[in-house]
C-alpha cells in the first residue's frame, strides 16, 4: 500500500484477507462454520447501545410521576371492578436526584385466618399433594410445581396455625413491596436489554419497539397483578400471603422480561445474509 | 437464633452471584472473544493410531447406526480399531456386534464383560487394558447413540498432536429435537452448555470438561494417572480432574459436532442427570482439596473455575437450602437491609441472577442460527425445576448413605427411544 502509513496498510490489508478468505463460488459469501461464528462489536452498535440505554432510563425515571398516577388510577378504577371495600390511599416516594412519586396503598386490614379457613387450606394442600401423584409422567414439571406450592402453603397453614408470634406483614405491606421491586425490575430492564439484548445485530427500530413493549407490559403487568394479590388475599384471607407473594410476585416480572427476550432474539438480524457472520479465531 | 439463618443465607447468595457473573462472563466471552479453535484445519497428517471404544448394554436399537457411521469415517482404516465394549446386555447387541466382527475383520473388534463391576467406568477400564488393539495412541469414546460424522476422528485425534493435550472433548448435538418439549428443552441445554459455556472455557484457557462422549484421551497420559476410575458415576468429570491436577491440558472442540440421542420422557431424564449429580458430587469431594491447594502448573483462574465446575451440582441442594432459609426469615419478618434498599438488592438479583442462565443459552441457540427454538426460552424454567428437584434429592440420598456400610453403587442406564430400522442421517455435516 504505497503511499499509506503502516498501521493503515496493515489494517487495509487484514481486511482484503479477511474478504478474501471468506469469498466463495461467483463472489458469494461463504458462511463460516457455527462453531466459529461471533458477534461484531462496532463504535455504531456501541453508540446505539449506550443511547437506548440512556434514553430509555432516563425516559422511565421522568415517567415515575405519571406512572405512579396511572397505577392509582388504576386502583381506584379496580377497586370498583372488584369490589373491594378498602380506600386507596398513596404513599410518595423519593429517589436520589430528588425525583418523587407515589404509589397507591390499599388501606385496610389484613384478614387473617381462622381455624375454619386453616382447614380449608389443609384440605386444598392434602387435594392437590394427591393430585401431583395422580397426574401421568409427561406432566412431571406441573407435578413438581404444584408439590412445590403445596410446600409453601403448608408452611402458612402451619404458621397461623401454630406460631406464638403474629403474622409480620401487612396487606399494605405486600402491595407496597410488590410495587416497589416492580419498578427496581421495571428500572433494570433498559440495563439489563444493554447487557444482553443490544449487543446482537438486530435492527435499532426493533430494539426500541423491545423497550418499550418490556417496559409498557410491564406498567400494566405490575399493578394488575398486585391488585389479583389483594383480591385473592380479602377473599382467601393472610393465608395465601406467603405463596403469593414468594411464587407469584417477582418471579413473575422477571418472567415477562425472560419471555420478550426469547421473542426478540428469534427475529432476523439486521446484517441479513450477505454479510459474513464475524470469526474471531486466536 | 435469626443470625444463624441470616449468615448461611448471606453465604449461599454469595456462591450464587459468583456463579452469576460466571454465566455472564462466559457467554459475553462466547459472543465477543477471540477464539481458540487451534488444532480445527488440520487435515493431513501422519495420524496416529486411534482405538474407539463403544461401552454397550443393551443397545440393539443403536449400535448398528454408530457402528455405520464409524466405519463410513475418513480416518485412515489401518489406523483405526472400533472396539464395542458389551458389558452383559440381554438383547440382541452382542449377534450384532458378531456380524460386524464377522464382515469387518481387524477393523470391529468386540471386547466381551461378562463378570466384574457393572457400569461405563469399569467397562473401559477393563476394555482400555485387555482388549485386542487398545494400545492404540489415542483413545476415543463414544456412547452407543451417537452418529459420529465422516471427519469427527481426525478432528478429535488433531488435538493430540500438542503434546500438552491430555484429553480431548467435541460438541454433542441432539438428534431428537422435536420429539417433545423435554428435548426440545434439552436441546437448548445442551446449546448454552457447549456452544457457550464450553468454548468459553477454551477461550479464557480454563478447564474445559471432557465429557465421556465424542472425545477421548491419550493413552500415555491414561496410564500416567492410573487408568480408568470405576469407583466413580462420572469417570468423564474424574478423568477431567485427574489429568488436569497431573498437568495435563484438556481441548475442546467446538467444530467437531456429534449426534446424540437425548431422554425423551422426563423419568428418562431424571434418572440420567441423578447419575451425573451422583458422580459430579463423587468428583467434588475428591478432587476439590487438590485443586484448591493449586499444583503450580495452574493458574488461579483455572483453580477458581475447576473448583466452580466441581460444585456445579451442589449448587441444587444448596439453592433449595437457600429457599428454605429465606421461607423462614420472611415468617420472622426479618428484614436482611433496611426497606427500599432491601427491596432494590432482592429485585436485583431476582433478576439478573434469574436471567444469566436464560442469556447463555438464547446467545448460545443464536449463534447455532436456530431462532426460532428461543421462543421456547421462558420455558426452561420448567427444565430447570425438574433438574433442582432431581439433584438435591440425589445429592441428599448420597450424603445420608455416605457412611452406610456395604452400600453399592448403581449405574442407571440412559433408556434409548431409536427405532433399530430409522433412517438416520449420515453424518456429513460433522
Amino acid at each position: 500500500m504505497p503511499g499509506k502509513p503502516a498501521p493503515v496498510a496493515a489494517l487495509a490489508g487484514a481486511r482484503q484477507r479477511e474478504a478474501l478468505r471468506v469469498r466463495g463460488h461467483k463472489g458469494g459469501i461463504i458462511a463460516p462454520h457455527r462453531a466459529m461464528v461471533g458477534l461484531r462489536w462496532n463504535a455504531w452498535r456501541f453508540l446505539t447501545t449506550l443511547l437506548l440505554v440512556v434514553g430509555a432510563l432516563v425516559g422511565y425515571l421522568a415517567a415515575l410521576p405519571w406512572l405512579g398516577r396511572g397505577w392509582q388510577l388504576l386502583f381506584l378504577r379496580a377497586r370498583d371492578f372488584l369490589g373491594i371495600s378498602a380506600p386507596i390511599g398513596t404513599q410518595t416516594l423519593e429517589l436520589v436526584g430528588g425525583v418523587r412519586f407515589t404509589l397507591p396503598v390499599v388501606a385496610t386490614f389484613t384478614p387473617l385466618p381462622d381455624t375454619r379457613v386453616l382447614w380449608i387450606a389443609g384440605i386444598g394442600c392434602t387435594v392437590v399433594l394427591l393430585l401431583s401423584f395422580l397426574l401421568p409422567e409427561r406432566f412431571t414439571p406441573l407435578r413438581y410445581f404444584l408439590r412445590l406450592l403445596v410446600l409453601v402453603q403448608t408452611s402458612a397453614v402451619l404458621f397461623f396455625g401454630f406460631a406464638p408470634d403474629p403474622f409480620p406483614y401487612r396487606l399494605e405491606d405486600h402491595v407496597f413491596i410488590l410495587l416497589t421491586a416492580g419498578l427496581v425490575v421495571m428500572g433494570l430492564v433498559p440495563l439489563l436489554l444493554g447487557l444482553t439484548l443490544h449487543v446482537f445485530d438486530l435492527a435499532l427500530w426493533r430494539k426500541l419497539v423491545l423497550t418499550v413493549l418490556i417496559l409498557g407490559h410491564l406498567a400494566l403487568f405490575i399493578p394488575l397483578n398486585a391488585l389479583v394479590h389483594v383480591w385473592l388475599i380479602l377473599q382467601g384471607t393472610a393465608v395465601l400471603m406467603p405463596v403469593l407473594f414468594l411464587v407469584f410476585g417477582l418471579l413473575l416480572d422477571v418472567f415477562v422480561f425472560v419471555t420478550f427476550y426469547g421473542w426478540a432474539l428469534s427475529w432476523r438480524g439486521s446484517e441479513g445474509r450477505d454479510a459474513p457472520p464475524p470469526v474471531h479465531l486466536g | 437464633m435469626t443470625l444463624l439463618l441470616i449468615i448461611p443465607l448471606y453465604l449461599i447468595v454469595g456462591v450464587m452471584v459468583i456463579y452469576t457473573i460466571r454465566h455472564y462472563l462466559f457467554t459475553l466471552n462466547r459472543l465477543f472473544g477471540r477464539h481458540r479453535q487451534p488444532y480445527v484445519d488440520i487435515g493431513s497428517a501422519d495420524w496416529p493410531t486411534v482405538a474407539v471404544f463403544v461401552p454397550c448394554h443393551n443397545e440393539e436399537k443403536v449400535v448398528g447406526h454408530m457402528l455405520d457411521a464409524l466405519l463410513a469415517g475418513d480416518y485412515p482404516p489401518g489406523q483405526l480399531t472400533i472396539i464395542p465394549i458389551d458389558d452383559r446386555s440381554t438383547d440382541d447387541t452382542r449377534a450384532i456386534l458378531d456380524d460386524y466382527a464377522a464382515r469387518y475383520p481387524g477393523r470391529v473388534r468386540p471386547f466381551y464383560r461378562d463378570r466384574g463391576r457393572p457400569g461405563k467406568a469399569a467397562a473401559l477400564k477393563d476394555a482400555s487394558t485387555q482388549a485386542a488393539g487398545a494400545d492404540a495412541v489415542i483413545q476415543l469414546v463414544f456412547d452407543a447413540d451417537y452418529l459420529p460424522g465422516r471427519g469427527l476422528i481426525k478432528q478429535l485425534v488433531a488435538p493430540f498432536f500438542d503434546v500438552e493435550i491430555g484429553a480431548v472433548m467435541g460438541r454433542v448435538v441432539p438428534l431428537n429435537v422435536s420429539r417433545s418439549l423435554l428435548t426440545r428443552l434439552l436441546d437448548l441445554e445442551r446449546t448454552g452448555g457447549y456452544q457457550v459455556d464450553q468454548q468459553a472455557r477454551m477461550n479464557l484457557r480454563l478447564i474445559p470438561q471432557y465429557g465421556g462422549t465424542v472425545g477421548g484421551v491419550r493413552r500415555s497420559a491414561l496410564l500416567a494417572v492410573g487408568g480408568w476410575n470405576d469407583a466413580t458415576l462420572a469417570e468423564d468429570t474424574d478423568m477431567t480432574f485427574r489429568l488436569v491436577l497431573a498437568g495435563w491440558e484438556v481441548a475442546y472442540q467446538n467444530r467437531s459436532e456429534c449426534y446424540e440421542e437425548v431422554p425423551e420422557t422426563w423419568g428418562s431424564r431424571i434418572r440420567q442427570i441423578k447419575r451425573w449429580a451422583r458422580g459430579h458430587n463423587q468428583s467434588l469431594a475428591r478432587h476439590w482439596w487438590p485443586l484448591f491447594k493449586r499444583p503450580p502448573h495452574l493458574s488461579v483462574r483455572s483453580v477458581i473455575d475447576g473448583l466452580l465446575l466441581l460444585g456445579v451440582y451442589a449448587v441444587g441442594p444448596l439453592l433449595v437450602l437457600g429457599w428454605s432459609l429465606a421461607l423462614a426469615l420472611y415468617y420472622l419478618g426479618v428484614q436482611l437491609a433496611s426497606g427500599l434498599l432491601a427491596i432494590f438488592a432482592v429485585a436485583l438479583y431476582s433478576t439478573l441472577g434469574n436471567f444469566a442462565a436464560f442469556f447463555e443459552v438464547a446467545a448460545g441457540a443464536r449463534l447455532d442460527g436456530s431462532r426460532s427454538r428461543i421462543k421456547l426460552l421462558p420455558f426452561l424454567i420448567v427444565g430447570f425445576l425438574v433438574s433442582l428437584v432431581s439433584v438435591s434429592w440425589a445429592t441428599l440420598v448420597q450424603l445420608a448413605t455416605f457412611w452406610t456400610p456395604g452400600r453399592r453403587q448403581h449405574w442407571e442406564k440412559t433408556e434409548r427411544f431409536r427405532s433399530a430400522d430409522m433412517v438416520v442421517p449420515n453424518g456429513e455435516e460433522g
